[in-house]
């Protein structure tokens, strides 16, 4: 167990490294902002449906009684809500990125920052026991 | 730097910090085999952060500007990527 937690202590030091190099990169553009919240958008829906992935997977182990049933990492509600979240931020930074192409630069970057609000919902609800 | 890069780079960071948290949670809780089925997430956000980070190191090399059509790609492979990842989502 050490070691897996070693190796993921390492994981997660590289990639907030990774971020932060990210961040060094300058200037920014309305069509590099669809691309970082389109980055941002999958890497949330991804996480979403590992978590829920993984939480099913917890139910069935309950059910052929591998394990106790323990805390859920996702109730039922929440994949709902989250699921609906993925759905409108998917639809607003598509919008999004028509209306970059477009050069409607600050009708973009709007649809931008709602997106946001909704990707960082989903993040939040991939939280499970934090 | 454009502040609206702040958030979303932050948003990433978030990400991973909440599936370490789930990792680590199931860690403590004994349940390795909820462990093993999270670590990919953590290493797919890890990719995900790396390829993002080469394309726009790329685009601030060449300085692409926001009418700059290779843009184009990148986005379409952008919407793509997302399109599978909602999938998933049944």
């Amino acid at each position: 167990m050490n070691r897996l937690y070693s190796n993921t202590v390492a994981a997660f030091l590289i990639a907030t490294a990774m971020a932060l190099a990210a961040c060094a990169n300058a200037p920014q553009n309305a069509r590099e902002d669809v691309v970082v919240a389109y980055a941002s958008l999958t890497v949330a829906t991804n996480a979403f449906a590992d978590v829920h992935d993984a939480e099913l997977a917890r139910r069935e182990a309950v059910k052929r009684g591998e394990v106790a049933d323990g805390n859920s990492l996702m109730p039922d509600s929440t994949y709902k809500i989250g699921k609906q979240a993925a759905i409108d931020a998917t639809a607003l930074l598509d919008t999004a990125a028509t209306a970059a192409a477009n050069k409607d630069y600050g009708r973009a970057e709007v649809l931008i920052t709602e997106a946001t609000a909704l990707i960082n919902k989903i993040a939040l609800y991939n939280g499970g026991k934090k | 730097m454009n502040p609206l890069l702040i958030p979303l780079i932050s948003q990433l960071g978030l990400s991973l910090a909440n599936a370490y948290a789930t990792t680590h949670g199931a860690q403590v809780s004994g349940d390795m085999a909820m462990v093993a089925a999270l670590l990919p997430t953590i290493n797919n956000i890890t990719a995900a952060i790396s390829a993002t980070n080469s394309t726009l190191q790329l685009a601030h090399t060449e300085g692409w500007t926001a009418d700059d059509a290779r843009w184009d790609p990148v986005i379409a492979q952008c919407k793509a990527a997302q399109s599978a990842a909602l999938s998933r989502l049944t």
